[in-house]
């Protein structure tokens, strides 16, 4: 027997065979998706659309957006910032303060009631900030050493932060200068608001501006001025100063 | 047309049937006959002389296959063909497939087999059905149809060396089993 004999034994093989495999389009075999160049061509593709989202998507900088940073040194330094001062040993998102009187988690036990006010509410106001944790009482002005610096605090320049118990209604600030920005010391979360705030509860707010000048901040009760704070830049001592005239 | 009424036709001596057959199956035809001869004279004229087998068998016959029945006769004829023209049996494909077959047969406990074809048709059934069906594709299509690789390549999908290697193992395998089965 050779090949040939073979060859020709191969004609009387089944039908079937020859019938099934008599049209090649029906055997066709598909190529896996994910062996086809156009599959990883669309992976590449949606990776440098994702990239480039990533890179050139503005920061956001409205009053209201949300930055969200739990742990991370970068909130940390933020907050830093906001005071103008560089702390790299802060390792938690909670803020501490050089030569810190009192926290400002904790309302201070000699603190100056407000005046009285429909339904007997009751406010109060306390500064603080890196050097001083005080209540601020009326025509009371309390120095807050600046330390800006634009290259130590591009982002968000010097701050104040004020501890604030609104009455039951609550308060709205106003500012005619720079804007408001609340911080969640517990998540970390930092919130910017713009110009006017509404306070409901006790909380801490800052006021925060760009450019270190003066400033007035109004507290507003149901469209009433209740009280006004003054903010004045020293441009020789590099201080702000923060008296409550009304 | 479908099959059974091409049938018909033949049975009724309809001229009409050829050309239904040819309309159906010619292509194919065409490419069975190329494929063993190489050559596209020889080829139509082996379809023809098939036309007009398929006329002088059909009746009697009445096949349930009209593919399998009217390709065997087509493969036939061009092997006949392609026998007288020996010469020339190197450029064609026929050729090629009978020196790659010569490897399952080179042997030197060889039985010079009395074996008649029919029962190495049997034993090449059985080999053919234990195969998967890219590989029973490949090997119908190339040792039954002789399709040259590229070809089979087209028809596939699959890359033109992994089929001279599938078609390697294939033919190793078969030779192991037709060694089994003591038909070498």
């Amino acid at each position: 027997m050779d090949s040939k004999d073979l060859i020709h034994a191969m004609n009387n093989i089944d039908d079937k065979y020859i019938s099934e495999f008599a049209d090649t389009s029906k055997f066709k075999k598909k190529t896996k998706f994910y062996l086809m160049p156009r599959f990883y061509g669309s992976i590449a593709a949606l990776f440098v659309i994702g990239i480039s989202i990533f890179i050139f998507m503005p920061k956001n900088n409205s009053p209201t957006d949300i930055i969200q940073n739990n742990t991370s040194t970068e909130s940390e330094t933020y907050h830093d910032d906001f005071f103008g001062i560089t702390n790299n040993q802060q390792k938690t998102p909670q803020p501490t303060y050089e030569n810190d009187v009192n926290t400002a988690n904790e309302p201070a036990d000699n603190a100056v009631k407000g005046e009285n006010f429909a339904d007997d509410n009751i406010f109060s106001i306390k500064v603080c900030s890196a050097e001083i944790s005080t209540e601020l009482n009326l025509n009371d002005t309390v120095q807050i050493k600046g330390d800006y610096n634009p290259v130590m605090s591009s982002s968000r320049g010097i701050g104040i932060e004020f501890e604030i118990t609104p009455i039951a209604n609550g308060l709205t600030l106003q500012t005619d200068n720079g804007n408001f920005v609340t911080w969640n010391k517990d998540t970390g979360e930092i919130t910017n608001h713009s110009s006017e705030y509404f306070i409901e509860e006790k909380s801490n707010v800052f006021w925060t501006t760009l450019s270190p000048e003066n400033a007035v901040i109004k507290i507003l009760s149901r469209n009433n001025v209740i009280s006004v704070i003054n903010i004045y830049y020293d441009e020789n001592t590099n201080t702000f100063s923060a008296q409550r005239i009304q | 047309m479908e099959d059974e009424k091409i049938i018909e036709l033949f049975f009724k001596r309809s001229e009409n049937a050829i050309t239904e057959l040819s309309q159906k199956y010619g292509q194919l035809c065409m490419t069975v006959s190329m494929n063993i001869l190489g050559n596209n004279e020889d080829a139509e004229e082996c379809v023809n002389d098939s036309y007009f087998g398929v006329w002088n068998a059909i009746p009697p016959h009445k096949p349930d296959n009209l593919t399998a029945f009217l390709c065997k006769i087509v493969r036939n004829l061009s092997l006949k063909r392609c026998s007288r023209n020996s010469a020339e049996k190197r450029k064609s494909n026929y050729g090629v497939c009978i020196d790659e077959l010569d490897e399952c047969l080179l042997s030197a406990n060889t039985v010079e087999s009395e074996l008649e074809f029919g029962e190495l048709s049997g034993t090449l059934d059985k080999f053919i059905a234990q195969l998967d069906k890219t590989n029973q594709f490949l090997f119908v299509r190339r040792y039954w149809f002789m399709d040259s690789y590229e070809s089979l390549s087209k028809s596939t999908g699959i890359k033109e060396q992994a089929i001279r290697t599938r078609l390697s193992r294939i033919r190793s395998n078969l030779k192991k089993f037709l060694a089994e089965q003591e038909v070498i």
